[in-house]
């Protein structure tokens, strides 16, 4: 019966987000034999994880304001999930995304080398050596700690490659 | 349909070639045959790889698991954990959850982007059922029903809502289990031959499916079985023992994406294909590119020195170079691309 609660005050908050006002109730649930109890905050979803060896681990809620954030992220600034489409990289210039793009960070730098990849891939080393050589310039210049070894190995390896192609 | 300032699109349509259960329903009476689903694998169900299997019969494909939890609160997951595009249909989103309301947010992120979503009740690692994820909800039935119930009660028709449990070691839970989701309006259910604590090593138990299925019939909601669907052969056999409307493959279509197209192994193009998806859509990480042409050749029975000498390779572009040397690699646009069907070594 308190389930039952809980489901009507979590789905009125996901319709109508403005419910978050209500009291949090938690609702313990067991999730079958030898494994562990969890309890679920209605409002938040916050969830409060005991295991058989009496540990507590608590999972975040999300308030109505975090959701609303993550809303407008997603559906807002990104139009939802990532979309490829076949030749969708024709459509886009690699070293004018290496301008704007932020090399400290690893998928910005995973996403340009995917460029010199398929071009390697089409055969189309004389642009794969042009993009390689111009990646590893400016991935050499972000990267310390040579924690970077490993991308800037496969770009070597590509320019070296292209040139003798 | 608007929410605070944010507009939120509604769900993707419905209609009979993208409709999840449309499909599980009419294959047999239009096909001859059960609809054929590529299940969801940890990792390996990206784009790329979804690709592949639909170029060779394969009627409904799912994502990886993903994380509701994740999902609607960290950007990051989002973009690591879920990439498409239009012609990534018809699809199922997999969902781990414990809860109504990651599972309500979740949905409404994601329905507008596939044709259906499916609850993740079988998946056996340690990690996720201490949370109360995966197979633990088989155990639960109370939640697991009160989960399907919402997602059903908000959005009826519109949204496509699928469970995927294992069966108990008592069949009678199993089929209260399942009389009960589909009470609450579970669209279909797919029913894993294993229990929670059955190794993979040991053969699913297509019976105890057979069982579930003929005491739910009244009840007139379709079941997928899933297991050991590893050889061609095996998807009209697993169907005409369990009765079910649909077989789902998993390992079988790592292995052998063409599975459902009757190939017995493997074919070439599959390689092809994976190659050039896999590029085409901005790449995959490393390993896993390497893992699934690792089981790919493996599976064409590749002789073991050159699998190790493949499993060696280090990055993308050496990989390339390393299939390359030893086969007739065809890129996509060059003539006989993806038609190949056995090995083409190169020195042959």
């Amino acid at each position: 019966m308190l389930w039952g609660r809980l489901i009507r005050m979590a789905m009125s908050d996901s319709e109508v987000v403005g419910s978050m006002e209500a009291v949090p109730v938690p609702a313990p649930v067991t999730t079958g034999p030898a494994t562990s109890t969890i309890s679920v905050d209605g409002i938040t979803g916050e969830v409060t994880v005991r295991k058989a060896s009496g540990k507590v681990k608590v999972r975040k809620g999300q308030s109505k304001e975090e959701y609303e954030n993550q809303l407008h992220d997603y559906f807002q600034l990104n139009g939802g999930p990532r979309k490829t489409e076949e030749k969708w990289m024709d459509e886009v210039d690699p070293l004018r995304l290496l301008q704007e793009k932020d090399l400290t960070i690893k998928l910005n730098r995973q996403s340009l080398s995917n460029f010199c990849e398929r071009l390697y891939y089409q055969r189309r080393y004389d642009e794969c050596l042009t993009l390689g050589e111009e990646l590893l310039r400016r991935y050499q210049e972000v990267n310390k700690k040579n924690k970077m070894q490993r991308e800037i190995e496969e770009l070597e390896y590509m320019v070296k490659r292209s040139k003798g192609k | 349909m608007e929410k605070g300032s944010v507009l939120i699109p509604r769900p993707k349509p419905l209609r009979p070639h993208n409709d999840p259960l449309h499909i599980i329903k009419t294959r047999k009476a239009t096909h001859k045959r059960p609809a054929t689903i590529a299940g969801p694998m940890v990792r390996y169900s990206k784009l790329p790889f979804r690709q592949v299997c639909r170029q060779y019969d394969t009627d409904i494909v799912y994502t990886p698991m993903i994380l509701a939890r994740e999902f609607v609160r960290n950007p990051h997951a989002r973009l690591a954990d879920f990439s498409t595009n239009s012609s990534d249909s018809p699809l199922m989103v997999q969902v781990g959850t414990n809860n109504v309301m990651d599972l309500l947010k979740f949905v409404e992120m994601v329905a507008p982007y596939c044709d259906g979503i499916g609850i993740n009740c079988g998946c056996p690692i340690k990690e996720q059922v201490r949370e109360g994820i995966g197979c633990a909800l088989i155990y639960n039935r109370e939640l697991l029903c009160s989960m399907v119930k919402a997602v059903k009660e908000k959005y009826g028709d519109l949204v496509r809502l699928e469970t995927k449990i294992r069966i108990h070691e008592d069949w009678d839970q199993t089929v209260k289990l399942c009389r009960d989701l589909c009470s609450a309006g579970v669209d279909w259910i797919t029913i894993h031959g294993r229990t929670k604590n059955t190794r993979s090593s040991h053969t699913a138990n297509f019976e105890a499916i057979r069982y579930v299925v003929d005491r739910i019939r009244d009840k007139q909601v379709p079941v997928v079985a899933n297991g050991d669907c590893l050889q061609s052969e095996d998807v009209q056999k697993i169907a005409e023992i369990t009765g079910a409307d649909g077989v789902m493959a998993v390992r079988g279509v790592l292995s052998n994406p063409a599975l459902f197209s009757g190939f017995k192994t493997c074919p070439w193009s599959c390689v092809e294909w994976f190659w050039y998806y896999t590029l085409e859509f901005g790449g995959l990480p490393y390993q896993l590119l390497q893992h699934h042409l690792y089981c790919m050749l493996e599976n064409m029975e590749v002789p073991r020195n050159l699998i190790k000498e493949l499993m060696d390779v280090k990055g993308t572009a050496e990989l390339l170079d390393w299939f390359g040397d030893h086969f007739e690699l065809k890129r996509y646009g060059e003539p006989g691309f993806a038609t190949c069907v056995d090995i083409p070594w190169k020195n042959q």
